[in-house]
């Protein structure tokens, strides 16, 4: 002991101790080594989603169509000609390639497709493409974004139409579309069947009154109503928005209206809607009914009018006349009044 | 221990692909003889529109040479009859078929990495049908078809799987594209048909749907495009499904600059190139020229039959 008090330790080491030290100082040598080898053949690539991986093109079991319901097709006339394809919303792309956007946006779920033939004449066949979606506001919304304006009505659901060559419609949380490989009256009349039979197997809720339904009836055309899932008339972040066309013989307009969760919400999307037209140039046009709360604009020879009414923004878009289009909002502002209301 | 550390720092990061990685660069299919050109016809009947829109631009024979391998790039996307126009016509890959033998290619293959199901797409689209009976065959896009490729300056194909072998077997290749609306990227063309090239996950490209189409002008200088707009694809592109997404625009246009060949393309959409920014970066790139007039395209009007 020293005369402070503290233990003198040698300044020696063992052996053991050395050969401790060597073996921990050689092994992060080695791992040096190897940190630099591996270093020198760094290949970015491996740090990428790997392109050669293989693509999913069917999620098995847990088809909506089920034995029984191929049965009935079978009965119907059909003959699968293929087998049933499902794609889950990253593999949606694999089938309908650019598309797969529009779906994605509005709430899909899942894509389930088959092909059928008619044995008596096999160059005829048609194929089914089930979307499901999350609920029928989004089956509508994808439903209308595609709706073709040549189309004649189908005696089917609310929301259905048919082509020369195929049918398409809305059933629930289901936009289906059934599309022939030509034009064949034999064809499309056994599609029909085929299409009252996955209604008739399907059971949905009752569809409930919604935005659409506020939207006025007088000179509306006809089948031009639209859900727009996002991004509507080019507004960020303007999503879930309904609208129909009018027409007042040489006059037209967009009316629109959407719900959002809070009055507070509704207000901020009318003041979001007003400030992208004034930041593009709109002038600002003083209302020929001097008590409403709507803000109007003209901009690129249009007029565009917004308002907010509880949770709903609603208003006009692209309207040629001023009258008529203050008139519009007018109505659907009311609509939305009685509908509150009610409520 | 610091010394250790500043010996790891990698002061540059992650830098550029090692090219050596990727498979030799695909030679241009160009005519480096051969003016730009362009031909515009006016229509129905698509063999007939086919053979005076070459014809316009100096003939079979300036293209094809006796004993050339010829590569047909189609658009066979999807499982669709043809009258759905969302791939190409089988009536195209016939007679472009028939125009290369006559003009004495040693031989015709049609290509293309579908969308959908290989066998199907080429089957239902009646291209495989279309193009043995005309004497090509067809190269399905099997997995050693692919080879890992890399786009010089390119920012997005690198190595990546590409389609390469079918490429490296011929000395020319035309691409034939039907005339699209595309909900992505506003119009699929013949730029746009070079898609069917790449392998993989290519729909990560989605997100830069523009870029990639102008890169995909880099990766080929083709021979020759035809742009088949004898029936376009008006709306819901690129899968359309119904007839009336359909217009009869009788238009068939062929050229040696697939920029100015899918700006005039796009007219037919109702568009300009302005509305599709991937023509304007595949023109500030050097692919071609948005600018078609500067061609000087030849517009012809096929006469109708009798009766």
């Amino acid at each position: 002991m020293s005369g402070s008090g503290f233990k003198i330790v040698s300044k020696t080491t063992n052996r053991r101790q050395s050969l401790i030290s060597i073996v921990l100082i050689g092994l992060l040598a080695v791992i040096g080594v190897s940190m630099l080898v591996i270093q020198s053949r760094y290949d970015p690539s491996a740090w990428r989603v790997d392109p050669t991986a293989g693509l999913q093109a069917a999620l098995p079991g847990n088809y909506l169509e089920t034995p029984a319901q191929t049965q009935a097709l079978e009965a119907i006339g059909f003959k699968p000609l293929s087998t049933i394809e499902s794609y889950d919303a990253g593999a949606l792309s694999d089938k309908i390639n650019g598309k797969a956007e529009l779906y994605l946006a509005a709430g899909f779920q899942r894509l389930e497709t088959r092909r059928y033939a008619l044995p008596e004449n096999p160059g005829l066949w048609m194929e089914r493409y089930i979307y499901e979606m999350d609920d029928y506001s989004n089956a509508f919304a994808v439903f209308s974004a595609q709706r073709r304006t040549a189309s004649e009505p189908l005696d089917l659901t609310a929301d259905a139409y048919k082509s020369a060559n195929g049918l398409f419609f809305v059933h629930g949380p289901f936009y289906v579309e059934m599309i022939a490989s030509g034009v064949s009256q034999q064809l499309l009349t056994k599609m029909t069947e085929a299409a009252k039979q996955f209604v008739k197997a399907h059971s949905v809720a009752e569809k409930k009154l919604n935005e659409i339904d506020l939207l006025p009836n007088q000179n509306r055309i006809a089948d031009s109503e639209i859900l727009v899932a996002e991004n509507a008339f080019g507004i960020d972040g303007f999503n879930q928005v309904y609208s129909a066309r009018y027409k007042w013989e040489q006059d037209e307009a967009t009316g629109f209206i959407t719900r959002r969760n809070t009055a507070e919400e509704a207000q901020k999307q009318a003041r979001e809607f007003a400030d992208y037209f004034l930041n593009y140039g709109g002038e600002a046009v003083a209302s020929p009914d001097t008590g409403s709360k709507m803000s109007i604009f003209f901009i690129l020879d249009f007029y565009e009018i917004v308002f907010s009414e509880g949770d709903y923004t609603g208003g006009v878009h692209e309207a040629t006349d001023l009258d008529k289009a203050v008139f519009l909002a007018g109505e659907i502002q009311n609509a939305i009044r009685e509908f509150s209301r009610a409520d | 221990m610091g010394a250790t550390g500043l010996a790891f720092w990698d002061r540059k990061g992650p830098g550029r692909f090692d090219s050596q990685t990727s498979s030799p660069l695909l030679p241009s299919f160009a005519l480096p003889e051969k003016k730009p050109a362009m031909a515009v016809v006016r229509g129905n009947d698509r063999g007939k529109c086919l053979e005076l829109a070459i014809k316009a631009i100096g003939g079979i024979s300036s293209f094809i040479r006796p004993g050339d391998r010829v590569l047909l790039k189609v658009n066979a996307a999807f499982a669709t009859p043809p009258f759905l126009g969302a791939t190409t016509h089988p009536e195209c890959v016939t007679h472009m078929t028939k125009l290369c033998l006559k003009a004495g290619a040693a031989s015709v293959s049609v290509t293309d990495n579908p969308i959908n199901d290989p066998v199907s797409c080429f089957e239902l689209t009646g291209i495989a049908p279309g193009a043995r009976s005309a004497g090509a065959t067809v190269v399905l896009p099997t997995e050693n078809q692919f080879e890992t490729y890399t786009v010089p300056n390119g920012r997005l194909i690198s190595n990546w799987p590409v389609l390469c072998k079918p490429l490296r077997q011929v000395n020319k290749v035309i691409g034939l594209a039907p005339v699209k609306d595309h909900h992505r990227s506003g119009a699929s063309m013949t730029l746009k048909n070079w898609y069917g090239l790449l392998g993989g996950r290519r729909n990560l490209f989605h997100q830069q749907i523009h870029a990639i189409i102008s890169e995909l002008g880099q990766l080929i200088h083709p021979t020759l495009v035809i742009l088949d707009g004898i029936t376009s694809m008006m709306t819901n592109g690129p899968t359309g499904g119904s007839l009336d997404d359909l217009k009869a625009t009788k238009t068939l246009i062929a050229g040696t600059d697939q920029v100015a060949v899918d700006s005039f393309g796009a007219t037919l959409l109702g568009k300009t190139a302005n509305d599709l920014p991937h023509l304007l970066m595949a023109q500030q790139a050097g692919i071609g020229t948005v600018d078609y007039q500067l061609l000087k395209p030849v517009m012809i009007t096929q006469s109708s039959p009798a009766g």
